[in-house]
């Protein structure tokens, strides 16, 4: 597999880490519960478009978020976690 | 004389990392300006001289290679503006060149070396196997490569392993 | 000794004579000769043994589809077994042996398998050898395994290296037959990038088999054209990744100097162009593996592109056109044709053509029924019930594209009627098809399917490497095997390792009529990388043995090694276990000598390896509040605190002192263990879960060595190079030895005093031979890891056996370092019932109630009289060591509700190691729990 780093440009996947699910989001403020639960354990697993995190760990140590098909492996977009 | 198939050469350099503070990457950039007359170069590119030069590094990120020490020189100028620091024991670093120079480094490097594709001017960061390695395209087919220090022994025996066919 | 070999044509050069062994015996062929074509000019047919019924077998094919000529190639340790002799190319000194027969190739007395071949049918491995179980190792097996089987590996390590390369194009063209060629020029006239890779070691592909075809156009010097021959393409990966064997010396005996023997390729291709051409199909009639029966378009390249004489009298059985061309051509090399074998009632025009032409008898409407001689095919029977004497037998089922590539991410293939084969169906993103790999095989090409020939005696072999017969199939079918991919497993069709080149569709199309379904019905056939089998050791490249993985040495490397160390590996690095003195032999007395020099005097460790981290910014407080659970706002300049981080489960992380250098300004410590996973984990949370923070973070693990001196004598030797004086936890940014910057941190793990001092990597081994000199008056002594392991166990401190993922900061004993005023990573998770449970183990001493017991790291804590069950189990010992202060092995554990349980006696259960030893629960703190040493 192969990603287009906005900053380096077309990579192979050996020099990114996987970050799992993008559209999770912390629950900063709220007590234990099944939210808290969620977001550490839990994880959608669909067969078509998934965005996840990717860390560009070997290049230019950016978090990337990427949209992958996970039946194709086909990326759509990959685009820099805004800052 | 013929150009040899491939040349290697160790370089000491001094080294300094620069990362913007937040929303500083313009100041840092017209601060650099001012004092060393160099343009922050953008991503993918470095700029300067073998006096001193400045290698993009990441997003809000430098290093900057010198002759001389310069971390101090530039936390000095850049305080409030970027975080500096001194990385001049940091980093192995070999200038390699010659006419199998590109053969050579296809067997270590995953990226695509083609002159079109990376020409002198261009950065790269990337990986040699499982080595991280920052490169610089320096002039026509002389490149510079750094990886951690610890990791210069190693990488200097693959590096004339995969250069040996072309002695 | 001219043997078979045609006195001209083929791109032989018959000028360039080499020698070559095979079997022993001394043979002669061309330059430009396979190892096959030159066995075949040199009048040998029979080259090898099949591999469950030891069948004589001769060479079926040209190319890499090869399922009977597989020889062990060159000897020693280069022996490579399994080589396709079509495909090896012919050198100079070439050995090769033939495999799979006992003494010798003519007589092979396990050719009887051939008699018990009721047994041998499909499934015989499920059915014969189910029971009793323990008979598979001992018995089944080793008799299996000399009963049926391939080459031998070479024993010893391969002598030769290998490597790994990238190569980046517009457009990769594999295949350098007629349409690669085109395809290949086109795209590198039109300016792009072009690599066209080619597994043969010309270019033409059947450009070169065919009479009456250029063998090659030329390519002319295109500077954006890379040809790369002696390279198969053998896998498709995701986003225009393609594998590559280049085959750098395998047409040598022993590569030249520093070259490697196979390069393994990655091309990266924004489009690739498959024109791999296509792999006739054999006919399945009786004994149709009889030496001399061959493929047909086979005998046309070695007539054509070898100059070689496969037969001197041959029959043709064809169901298409190829049969004509072959008769044309086998005439017009001066070979006897005596029948064209044509299963079609009417043959198409040029079928009768040919063999008017070549004066050969047409029997149209009629098959081969069975080709008869034992070690060669010395006549056969038609369906007509005559006989013909001849030599060789030229036979065509039809052809297959060549489309596994399009297969390896998941196309599967589509089946046309009009050509009874598979063509290319879903392609991986970016390829295209073209030429007969496409399914285009000309205008001309006329096909009336045949799989399998009625009625016949002898076996008729579908998949002629697994010794898979038309009665295999017929029995899979009864038994209900009928799904192609329980077809495969049943009776191994397609499973060998030309992976059913020349057997797959046709044991597929047999299914089909067995069960009426038709073949699209059936299934479809799938491929796998790689398309022909590739060395291992062109996988591992550079990285094998000592280049396995990459080694860090930190600058105190060479120091140490003269110092005695013995190096172990701790992640990538080597660091020193201990230190070997003249005279010491075990790790054990060499580490007590280590352990005692820093209770009494003063030690010295190279702690480079630890992480450093570098974090400034307006919120670099705020940050290390959110990452650890204690708090970092409060601390002052010029000093270290011990922090604990956790995972956003609850459970510990990684711990280690961060010290504040300035208002904005700290440097963290990591264990050298998780540096990695920590500075990507700290990534994630200043650069995903709060970008709004203004944090910096640079790792300086290798600009600083870092060395520690521990011990009473410690500030005597510190004072030796530099006046700073240090309070407990205090830092300082300094000089020493003339001018060489220096960092200077108070911090001890042993509970002795003991200092840190970091210089720039380049002057640490200056550093550490001048410690070592000014330390020579107070006994200093070099310590390892084996040492520190014992020290920190000696004052209870955590390391990785304890912060090993499934602790909290409860268990360890650090409670009270988590802050409540604060959010940080892991606080709501640490706090939910299952992991403040008070039954939780956590963190204990424990000590051997008779003197001189052993303890084990792993061994089970359990109650004194309980049974050893898991219902019982109460914990498990983590870390041991023999503590030569307290002439005692001690142990740290997790013990449940050990807090509440110290003085008590448990058992340290081991069987593993056979042991079973009362220990007494005590603090974790065993040596100085005052901790007066650190502070006198
Ligand atoms: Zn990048």
């Amino acid at each position: 597999m192969r990603l287009t780093c906005p900053h380096c440009g077309n990579r192979g996947i050996e020099e990114f880490a996987y970050g799992g699910d993008a559209d999770r989001r912390r629950p900063d403020g709220e007590p234990f519960g099944q939210a808290w639960m969620d977001y550490v354990y839990l994880r959608r697993n669909p067969a078509g478009a998934h965005r996840e995190w990717w860390y560009h760990a070997s290049g230019c140590r950016a978090w990337l978020v990427v949209t992958r098909d996970t039946t194709t492996h086909v990326v759509a977009s990959v685009q820099e976690v805004a800052r | 004389m013929d150009e040899p198939g491939i040349a290697i050469v160790t370089r000491d350099r001094f080294l300094a990392s620069i990362e913007a503070r937040r929303g500083q990457a313009g100041a840092v950039a017209a601060t650099i300006a001012a004092a060393y007359g160099i343009d922050l170069p953008s991503a993918g590119r470095w700029a300067g001289g073998a006096d001193i030069a400045f290698a993009w590094a990441g997003p809000g990120e430098w290093s900057a290679i010198a002759d001389r020490p310069i971390a101090r020189d530039l936390a000095g100028r850049l305080a409030g503006q970027a975080a500096v620091t001194d990385q001049s024991d940091g980093w192995h670093l070999t200038e390699v060149s010659g006419l199998r120079v590109r053969d050579t480094l296809a067997k270590m490097l995953p990226i695509d070396l083609d002159p079109a594709a990376l020409p002198p001017g261009a950065v790269a960061l990337t990986r040699a196997g499982h080595i991280d390695l920052r490169l610089r395209h320096l002039s026509a087919g002389v490149y510079e490569l750094a990886v951690f220090r610890s990791l210069g022994a190693d990488f200097a025996g693959w590096l004339e392993a995969s250069a040996a066919e072309f002695r | 000794m001219t043997g078979r070999r045609l006195a001209t044509g083929g791109t032989i050069d018959r000028a360039r004579p080499i020698a070559f062994h095979f079997d022993g015996q001394a043979y002669r062929g061309f330059a430009g000769d396979t190892l096959a074509s030159a066995l075949l000019g040199a009048g040998v047919a029979l080259v090898g043994r099949s591999f469950k019924y030891h069948r004589p077998r001769g060479i079926l094919s040209a190319g890499p589809e090869e399922p009977n000529a597989l020889v062990e190639l060159r000897d020693g340790a280069r022996r490579e077994p399994n080589t396709r002799a079509t495909t090896v190319e012919l050198h100079d000194g070439l050995v090769a042996t033939s495999q799979n027969r006992w003494p010798s190739l003519r007589h092979d007395v396990m050719a009887v398998n051939g008699l018990l071949s009721p047994i041998f049918t499909a499934g015989f491995y499920y059915k014969t050898f189910m029971w009793p179980a323990a008979f598979w190792e001992k018995v089944y097996e080793p008799l299996i395994r000399r009963a049926a089987g391939l080459g031998r590996a070479a024993a010893v390590a391969d002598p030769d290296h290998y490597e790994k390369a990238t190569a980046f194009c517009d457009v990769l063209v594999i295949g350098a037959g007629p349409a690669g060629l085109d395809a290949a020029l086109v795209a590198a006239r039109a300016g792009d990038r072009v690599i066209l890779a080619e597994q043969d070691f010309v270019l033409g592909g059947r450009l070169l088999s065919e009479r009456g075809r250029d063998p090659i156009a030329e390519l002319g010097d295109l500077p954006n054209l890379r040809v790369m021959t002696r390279t198969t393409v053998t896998g498709v990966y995701d986003g225009g990744t393609y594998a590559a064997i280049e085959r750098v010396a395998d047409h040598l005996a022993i590569p030249g100097q520093h070259q490697p023997r196979q390069r393994l390729w990655r091309l990266v291709a924004r489009r690739a162009v498959l024109a791999a051409g296509a792999i006739e199909r054999p006919l399945a009639f009786g004994d149709n593996d009889r030496p001399g029966v061959m493929l047909a378009g086979a005998v046309r390249t070695y007539v054509n592109r070898f100059g070689v004489a496969p037969g001197s009298r041959a029959v043709v059985f064809a169901n298409n056109d190829d049969g004509a061309r072959t008769v044309a051509d086998l005439h017009a090399a001066g070979i006897e044709v005596a029948a064209l074998v044509d299963p079609r009632p009417v043959p198409s025009a040029a079928t009768i053509a040919a063999a008017q032409a070549a004066n050969a008898r047409l029997a149209a409407g009629v098959s081969i029924q069975r080709a008869r001689g034992r070690l060669g095919v010395r006549d056969v029977e038609l369906s007509d019930g005559t006989t013909i004497a001849c030599d060789l037998v030229a036979m065509s089922g039809g052809w297959n594209p060549t489309l596994h590539l399009t297969s390896h991410l998941g196309g599967k293939p589509r089946w046309d009627e009009k050509i009874a084969s598979f063509v290319p169906g879903g392609l991986p993103p970016g390829m295209t098809v073209v030429g007969a790999a496409a399914g285009d095989f000309g205008s001309g090409y006329e096909i009336a399917p045949l799989w399998r020939v009625r009625g016949t005696r002898g076996k008729s072999f579908v998949d002629f490497q697994n010794d898979v017969t038309v009665d295999d199939v017929a029995l899979a079918a009864r038994e209900g095997f009928r799904a192609v991919e329980h077809l495969k497993r049943y009776t191994t069709l397609g499973m060998a390792t030309d992976q059913g080149k020349t057997s797959n569709v046709t044991g597929l199309a047999i299914m089909a009529e067995l069960t009426g379904r038709g073949i699209p019905a059936t299934g479809t056939t799938t491929f796998r990388p790689p398309f022909t089998p590739a060395a291992i050791g062109a996988f591992a490249g550079h990285h094998r043995g000592r280049d396995f993985r990459p080694t860090r040495r930190t600058p105190m490397h060479g120091w140490a090694a003269e110092q005695g160390a013995v190096f172990v590996e701790t992640g990538l690095w080597l660091r020193a276990q201990y230190f070997l003195r003249p005279g010491e032999s075990d790790w054990l007395t060499a580490t007590n000598r280590e352990v005692r020099a820093v209770r009494e005097a003063v030690g010295l460790c190279d702690v480079t390896t630890l992480g450093k981290i570098d974090i400034q910014g307006a919120d670099a407080a705020e940050f290390l509040d959110r990452v650890y659970v204690n708090g970092w706002k409060t601390l002052p300049v010029g000093r270290c605190r011990y922090g604990l981080m956790l995972r956003e489960d609850g459970f510990a992380f990684d711990d280690g002192t961060t010290a504040r250098l300035g208002p904005e300004h700290f440097l963290m410590t990591t264990t050298t263990a998780n540096a990695g996973t920590v500075w990507r984990h700290l990534e994630f949370c200043r650069k995903v879960l709060w970008p709004d923070l203004d944090v910096q973070m640079t790792s300086v693990t290798e600009q600083w060595a870092q060395v520690a001196l521990a011990g009473p004598r410690a500030p005597d030797v510190l004072a030796r190079l530099t006046d700073v004086s240090l309070p407990h936890m205090g830092l300082a940014e300094t000089t020493i030895m003339d001018g060489i910057e220096a960092r200077l941190f108070r911090l001890s793990f042993s509970g002795e005093r003991a200092y840190e001092i970091a210089v720039p990597a380049r002057h640490g081994e200056a550093l550490v031979r001048r410690l070592m000199a000014e330390g020579d008056a107070f006994g200093i002594t070099p310590y390892g890891l084996e040492a520190i392991g014992l020290l920190r166990l000696e004052k209870g401190h955590v390391v990785g056996s304890e912060l090993n993922g499934q602790t909290t900061a409860g268990d360890l004993g650090l409670a009270r370092m988590m802050s409540a005023k604060k959010d940080f990573i892991g606080r709501v998770m640490a706090g939910r019932p299952a992991l403040v449970d008070p039954e939780r183990p956590v963190l204990v001493g424990l000590k051997p109630r008779e003197p001189g017991a052993i303890l084990a790291g792993g061994a089970h804590l359990l109650p004194q009289g309980a049974v050893a069950t898991a219902a019982n189990d109460q914990g498990y010992v983590t870390s041991v060591g023999y503590s030569p202060q307290l002439g005692s092995w001690i142990a740290l554990g997790l013990l449940a509700r050990g807090r509440e349980r110290l003085g008590e006696t448990v058992r340290a259960y081991d069987p593993v190691r056979g042991r079973d030893t009362p220990v007494e629960v005590v603090s974790p703190v065993f040596y100085d729990p005052e901790g007066s040493r650190l502070h006198g």
